[in-house]
């Protein structure tokens, strides 16, 4: 009798999967959101892009009409915590367990740049009490932004201590290494370059931590990241697509028409020149090149004629960056601009706008030198190039919370429909769904308007 | 009358009328006391009369109940005669036990063979709309095969299903619709669910079991009811017979979209011969050019209205069911088999809604001295097509790509794909497609062959021992091939803009199988002479075994051929694998005291698979009583011919979903929000941990349910009243309850809350007029049923059920199971919308609740008048209240082709009851003083002219969603039929022994509330258990059907 009712094995699917098996699956859920509706909402924002005026898709996003309701946002959240961070976080329990530290390195780094997003997004989030559910705690608390970072640290520096293998990663894993392939080398530049990336964004709130955290670095001999970061499996079929493509490009949409080319950006490089301007816009269907002004989705066609403006230029099979190799020189360049990292800053900054230049397949001439002067107008060049560059690893939020983080480029519009009175969006509300299941998590929305901790200038 | 002051004995025989068989077991009473006795194996009886008495009684199941004077007689012989009046009160109960009606304690209905077959509906459950109380039937749709849904004594549970239990000739059948139908918004394509593949004219009666107290002994299976149907099976010792039934109905449109004729294609109150909508200027009757140049030419019109345009893209569907029967037996040995067809191509023009259904049935049975045997198998051969419904880019679905179409636009005229103007390239609008596209380019193909049945043997140990073993099952393979034809656009084209279309090409194998088996062991004796005993012991197994494999490709590189081979893409395969076993023990005992007091207790457990191991066993106990107070009291008023009162008790279980337990690990991938990144990529494979936290601790959901009713027959039974009242509760919903995803999940299976259904059941019926030639029957039910969510989970107010563009389906504690909820305007203290100063459009404020869709109550009215040889029956199907959500509506209101976008002739408009507020910040953003309330004054912003389109636009005025719930109330014609039985005189001169022709019709018509006048409030494309109530999502039109009926015997 027992045995004719034991029969509730899920034949379907396993009841264990290796860690080597998990990984990808992590990092893809990570990169189809940061690569997808992350990069809607960084393009948006950062002022890349803007609503199409003969189409509706994006409206909420380039008016900063994001309220906790939204059911898009919420989606995103749930991939990131129940999609990518719970798989990361079997694969760092296990890989500890068992003395992985490859393993528990990359787990431990993808988890990490996953949880800085989060946390830069939101502010408070859960982090040392997330990810239980099936160890019977369904309401974690939540912690203070500083504390997130501070924990992420501690992470990174744990995993770095441990005897990562030289070279290569053991073999099934190196074969499911989507992003590095399995070279060790590299994910440690991976993890110094995402420490930088961290202490660096708190430059204004809090200086004393984010120099003595780099100084450490540089003193310790850390090696940072001199390719990029990324996700380049994608190829043209469907759902094996670039996220952003698969979503905004492909047939999942009945229009791929949304994502304008803003005035902000595309003024800027035709101001430059910059042969960067048609890598990443395409000729509008009636010919030549045209922006248009953010958030003015509301034109009629009459006034503004949507077969003349520039549309988004997005590849089917371009890779999701985490940190771009240009990014990870800009970094390198503002470390070493405040004082708190050695090396040459011009050179750090021309070889960041030179990777920008060469990853778009375009020549750079004579374009941007580092400017002479002060402190301020070297950042701004630093910042202001880094945004140039996001683009075109259609890593538009990255360069959002940079704009942030140091008020450059200075030259932001605000957005003709926005709804937040002249005030730029700074964050987004938690989802409804976290503090309506979550006795525990802040049960009051904070407003898209007001910033993050570490957004004081 | 000295002589009969003392007792005396009288002896007699009973037989059957027709055969002159003896009759056992028949109730022998003297009227007007408790005096009784009954008929031996040689139908003879002997009984002491006392004092007084002066008839004797005859009852038994199925025979008129026939009185004789006792006068001086001795001896009394009768000859019972079948009565078909009578033959209702034998009821088929849980289990396929017979009972007599008047013996039991809860709510039975049943239906016979005519009332199921009169209208000639090809699924058997639909003709039964409207004609049980506390039974609601719906047809998702009008196309053929769509599912019916049956739903009793309301919803219990939220997460889980609300459908009955399907049981033909004592073994439960699948019901399922192998998940063909996806439901929702999304493409959907229903294949109807199983219970439909019946053949009607199989049936010989179906009884509907209600309660928990009468389907019980049904254990976890039961929570929902059963349905019982029995077949129809040769008679002992009738001549061979054979039946032959045949009827051709055609059908159109019931009900559609009444839309605007005023204004023509445009957008913001301006002509633009692109756009899919009406929000142009105002028909003058001019010729204008429109729709795209192709070819240096364009297409010429007036600007006029095209108001038939989507009446006149329907066709005239047609039905067709065809049944021949031969039955027949000899005395130990009965014969039925039958072949049937039903063949039906829907109103929707091509071949892309066609249903073709072929059964075979056999049933024999043959009785020996201990042993006797039967058996039932049928085999059915399904195959359909369905036209999409709900949304998907690419001209994949009909029906939202013809609700756009501007009003003055021809759609038949679309119908040529090959005409320049009608090709994707040029098609007039690139936010549309040409609805003939998904017709003739797109489609899907099913065939299921199934075969259920079962074989009876029952062997008799002694005189007081039976026992039974029944071993049946149900075995349904199905394939279904889906595909979708790819196109590109040619560069520079009109609507080259538009997204191009990959193609898809899927095929899913299903296997659905169910095998059961009961042994049963069941005693009927007399303990005492006035103390009667029916009892059974009984033991079930039961498997439920299901398996889909579905393979599909993409990207297809020959455009026209439809087969996984074609594409560069690899393909992707899936397989779904679902096994549930359960055990039970049952036993049933019914004590009758004189035939007028009985008591039924039954009990049940069930060991389940899909429950934790060391905790898989459930309780069904329920017991019931009946009393017949008319045969106990003799002083009643002579008006009252017949009283019983009833009441019952009874739990039922309704079990947990199988691989609930154990956590697991599933293929990897991630979601985009609009498409996925799936598994394999690059070689390389994922999994990832479910979303879901199981749960060691599952219970079944348990139902208890306590009834009390009344049966009542007025002058002689003319006038018939059966009442119930009922208060059920379902506790234990088992739910996948949304978490904190913060937690690394979404879901926790939990059991927890309470949803009660209470409510009142009226069936009244009677005979107004008998005279002579010409007799008129009537009858009517009520039903109201009032749903609670009586308790959820601690600090959990809600449980989100759907949510559709803003509206937002929930189950809610303290309302009824459904409940819409949406965004309101923002509102001032005097309830005054709030507008925006600068635009004049209202400002979306708080999520409210817009109602439920729990109807208020539903009544059924049907009547029969008989003249000679001809017969009329007619019935009528009302429901009062409750909400529906219609994206027909939503869309059509979007481009300005519903009616109620005329509103003030689309001129400026302040909106009505309108303010600002004051003391607003520069920005707009309504400020608050320091106690909170707005200082508010009336508006006198318009909305201009061009601007009126987005007023109706939810992306810039989000509360008008609500625009899109409209009333659920309808009254509908269910049937009208009229009927002639070809005189016996001249029937004696063919070689048939009846012969019937009727003028049949179904949803003659249909009324709806001036709030609707879009779509059929039943329509859904939501499946058909709890979401279907949510309402549609661009389905079809339902139909009304009528032709004529023959039916003759020899």
């Amino acid at each position: 009798c027992d045995d004719f009712l034991d029969v509730n094995t899920d034949p379907n699917n396993p009841i264990n999967a290796p860690v080597e098996l998990l990984f990808p699956a992590a990092v893809i859920s990570t990169a189809g959101t940061v690569g997808g509706q992350y990069a809607i909402l960084g393009g948006l924002w950062s002022q890349y892009y803007t609503q199409n005026n003969a189409s509706n898709q994006y409206k909420d996003i380039d008016s900063y009409n994001i309220i906790s309701t939204n059911t898009t946002f919420a989606g995103r959240y749930t991939e990131l915590y129940s999609g990518a961070l719970n798989d990361y976080q079997v694969i760092r329990d296990r890989s500890r367990t068992a003395g992985q530290w490859d393993a528990y390195l990359m787990a431990t780094v993808m988890q990490s740049y996953t949880y800085q997003v989060l946390t830069d997004l939101y502010g408070d989030i859960s982090i040392d009490e997330a990810l239980q559910g099936n160890q019977g705690n369904v309401n974690p608390v939540f912690r203070p932004g500083p504390e997130v970072y501070d924990t992420l640290i501690a992470r990174i520096n744990f995993a770095l201590a441990q005897e990562i293998p030289e070279g290569s990663a053991s073999s099934g894993l190196s074969e499911n290494d989507v992003v590095f392939g399995g070279d060790m080398e590299q994910w440690v530049r991976f993890a110094n370059t995402l420490k930088l990336k961290i202490f660096i964004r708190q430059s204004e709130a809090r200086p004393d931590v984010a120099q003595a955290g780099i100084e450490e670095m540089y003193a310790a001999g850390a090696e940072f990241l001199d390719t990029s970061a990324n996700v380049d499996i994608f190829e043209d079929v469907t759902s094996r697509r670039n996220p952003l493509y698969e979503m905004d490009q492909s047939t999942a949409l009945n229009t791929n028409q949304n994502l304008k080319a803003s005035l902000t950006l595309f003024e800027f490089l035709e101001e430059n020149t910059d042969p960067r301007l048609q890598a990443l816009y395409r000729e509008a269907t009636s010919g030549g090149y045209k922006g248009q002004q953010q958030g003015t989705f509301n034109a009629t066609t009459a006034q503004l004629d949507p077969l003349s403006v520039s549309r988004a230029l997005i590849e089917p099979d371009a890779p999701v960056y985490f940190i771009s190799e240009a990014e990870s020189y800009f970094l390198q360049a503002e470390a070493v601009l405040r004082g708190w990292g050695t090396g040459d800053a011009a050179a750090l900054y021309n070889a960041g706008v030179d990777a920008s230049f060469a990853q778009l397949g375009v020549d750079r001439g004579g374009r941007y030198p580092f400017p002479g002067g002060g402190f301020e107008e070297q950042l701004k060049a630093i910042i202001t190039q880094k945004w140039v560059a996001l683009a075109g690893t259609y890593q538009g939020l990255e360069a959002y919370f940079e704009q942030l983080r140091t008020g450059y480029p200075d030259f932001f519009d605000y957005p003709v429909e926005g709804v937040t009175g002249g005030v730029f969006a700074k964050r987004l509300p938690l989802p409804n769904i976290v503090s309506q299941r979550n006795p525990n998590a802040p049960q009051t929305p904070v407003p898209i308007t007001t910033p993050i901790w570490w957004d004081i200038k | 009358q000295e002589a009969f002051a003392q007792g005396r004995t009288v002896t007699g025989k009973v037989t059957d009328q027709a055969t002159g068989q003896p009759l056992p077991g028949v109730a022998v009473i003297v009227q007007g006391t408790t005096v009784g006795t009954s008929t031996n194996v040689e139908g003879a009886y002997t009984i002491n009369v006392p004092a007084g008495g002066t008839a004797l009684q005859f009852r038994y199941i199925g025979y008129e109940t026939t009185t004789r004077e006792i006068g001086n007689a001795s001896t009394i012989d009768v000859a019972l005669g079948v009565n078909a009046q009578q033959l209702q009160e034998v009821v088929v109960t849980a289990l396929g036990v017979e009972r007599e009606e008047r013996s039991l304690g809860y709510s039975a209905s049943t239906v016979q063979s005519e009332e199921i077959t009169r209208a000639r509906a090809t699924s058997p459950m639909n003709s039964l709309q409207g004609k049980v109380a506390g039974v609601n039937i719906t047809t998702a749709s009008g196309q053929p095969g769509a599912s019916t849904k049956v739903i009793l004594r309301g919803y219990s549970s939220i997460g889980g299903d609300n459908n009955p239990l399907y049981v033909v000739d004592g073994t439960p059948i699948t019901n399922g619709s192998g998940n063909y139908s996806a439901g929702g918004v999304n493409r959907t394509q229903d294949f109807g669910n199983r219970a439909n593949d019946i053949n009607p004219d199989d049936i010989a009666s179906i009884t509907i079991l209600k309660g928990a107290a009468a389907t019980s002994l049904y254990g976890s299976r039961a929570a929902n009811g059963a349905i019982l149907i029995t077949t129809k099976r040769g008679q002992a010792g009738e001549k061979p017979k054979i039946e032959v039934t045949s009827s051709a109905t055609l059908s159109r449109p019931l009900f559609l979209p009444q839309l605007q004729n005023r204004f023509g294609q445009g957008w913001s109150a301006r002509f633009a011969f692109e756009e899919n909508g009406s929000w142009g200027p105002k028909f003058d009757g001019r010729q204008r050019v429109w729709g795209n140049v192709v070819n240096n030419s364009q297409q010429l019109k007036p600007f006029v209205a095209q108001e038939d345009n989507l009446k006149d893209f329907f066709e005239t569907g047609q039905a067709y069911l065809n049944t021949v029967s031969v039955s027949g037996g000899s005395e130990q040995s009965t014969y039925y088999l039958s072949y049937s067809n039903a063949t039906e191509n829907g109103i929707i023009p091509t071949n892309a809604d066609q249903y073709d259904r072929n059964t075979v049935a056999l049933r024999g049975s043959t009785k020996g001295e201990k042993l006797s045997a039967s058996s039932s198998l049928n085999y059915v051969r399904k195959d359909a097509s369905v036209v999409t419904t709900g949304q998907g880019g690419g001209g994949t679905t009909l029906f939202q790509e013809i609700i756009q179409i501007p009003r003055d636009i021809s759609i038949v005229d679309f119908e040529d794909l090959d005409n320049p103007f009608n090709t994707n390239d040029n098609y007039f609008t690139l936010y549309a497609q040409n609805p003939y596209w998904p017709l003739k380019m797109n489609g899907n193909d099913l065939e299921e062959n199934r075969f259920f049945g079962n074989i009876t043997l029952d062997y008799k140990l002694n005189s007081w021992l039976t026992l039974s073993a029944r071993g049946g099952g149900d075995v349904a393979a199905g394939v279904l091939k889906d595909w979708i034809r790819p196109y590109d656009y040619t560069p520079g084209s009109p609507n080259a803009t538009a997204s191009p279309s990959e193609g898809f090409v899927a095929e899913i194998n299903t296997l659905a199988r169910e095998l059961n088996s009961d042994i049963i062991a069941s005693t009927n004796n007399d303990l005492t002479e006035n103390i009667h005993l029916n009892a059974l012991a009984g033991f079930n197994v039961n498997e439920r075994y299901g398996k889909n494999t579905t393979a599909s490709i993409t990207n297809l590189s020959i455009p026209d051929f439809f087969d996984l081979s074609n594409t560069t893409d690899p393909v992707t395969a899936t397989t779904l694998t679902q096994q549930r076993r359960l055990i039970g023990v049952y036993g049933q005992t019914e004590f009758s005291f004189m035939d007028y007091l009985f008591l039924t207790l039954s009990a049940r457990n069930d060991w389940s698979s899909t429950l934790p191991k060391n905790d898989n066993s459930f309780f069904y106990p329920a017991a019931n009583v009946a009393w017949v107070f008319s045969d106990m009291f003799t002083d009643l008023p002579s008006a009252l011919s017949y009283g019983k009162i009833r009441a019952s008790w009874g739990q039922a279980g309704n079990d947990a979903p199988v691989y609930s337990i154990d956590p697991v690990f599933v293929p990897g991938g991630t979601g985009l929000g609009f498409g996925t990144i799936n598994f394999p990529i690059a070689g390389i494979n994922a999994f990832e941990l479910s979303n879901q936290i199981g749960n060691r601790q599952l219970q079944p959901e348990i139902t208890t349910e306590m009834e009390v009713g009344t049966n009542l027959g007025f002058f002689e039974n003319r006038v018939n009243v059966d009442l119930a009242f009922y208060n059920r509760k379902t506790t234990d919903q088992i739910l996948a309850v949304p978490v904190d995803p913060t937690s690394g999940f979404t879901t926790q299976i939990q059991n927890f809350g309470e949803v009660r259904n209470r409510g009142v059941e009226l069936l009244l019926s009677g005979s107004p007029i008998q005279a002579g030639d010409f007799s008129w029957d009537v009858r009517y039910n009520f039903t109201k049923n009032d749903n609670e969510v009586t308790e959820l989970k601690e600090g959990l107010d809600e449980v989100l059920l759907t949510s559709v563009f803003g509206i937002r389906f929930v189950a809610e504690k303290g309302e009824p199971l459904g409940v819409f909820r949406g965004i309101d305007y923002q509102r001032d203290s005097q309830g005054r919308i709030i507008v925006n100063p600068a635009t004049g459009y209202p400002l979306a404020g708080e999520e409210v609740k817009f109602g439920t869709a729990q109807p208020d109550f539903t009544m059924g009215l049907y009547n029969t008048f008989n003249y000679k040889d001809f017969s009329l029956s007619f019935g009528f199907d009302y429901r009062k209240g409750g909400l529906f959500y219609s994206y027909t509506q939503r869309l059509t209101q979007f481009v300005g082709n519903s009616t109620n976008t005329l509103y003030n002739d689309r001129l400026p408009f302040i909106v009505p009851n309108s303010v600002v507020t004051v003391d607003a910040d520069e920005d707009g953003v309504p400020d608050v003083n320091g106690e909170g309330d707005l200082v508010t004054v009336p508006n006198t912003t318009p909305i201009e002219a061009d601007h009126v389109v987005d007023y109706w636009n939810p992306s810039s005025n989000p509360p008008i969603e609500r625009d899109h719930l409209r009333e659920r109330d309808f009254l509908k014609m269910r049937e009208l039929t009229l009927g002639y039985n070809l005189p016996t005189t001249f029937i004696e001169r063919t070689p048939f022994s009846n012969a019937n022709i009727s003028f049949v019709a179904r949803n003659v018509f249909v009324w709806t509330p001036d709030n609707n006048n879009i779509i059929d409030p039943e329509s859904t494309t939501f499946g058909n258990d709890l979401l279907s109530e949510f309402g549609e999502f661009a389905g079809g039109p339902t139909t009304r059907s009528f032709g004529l009926s023959l039916k003759f015997g020899f």
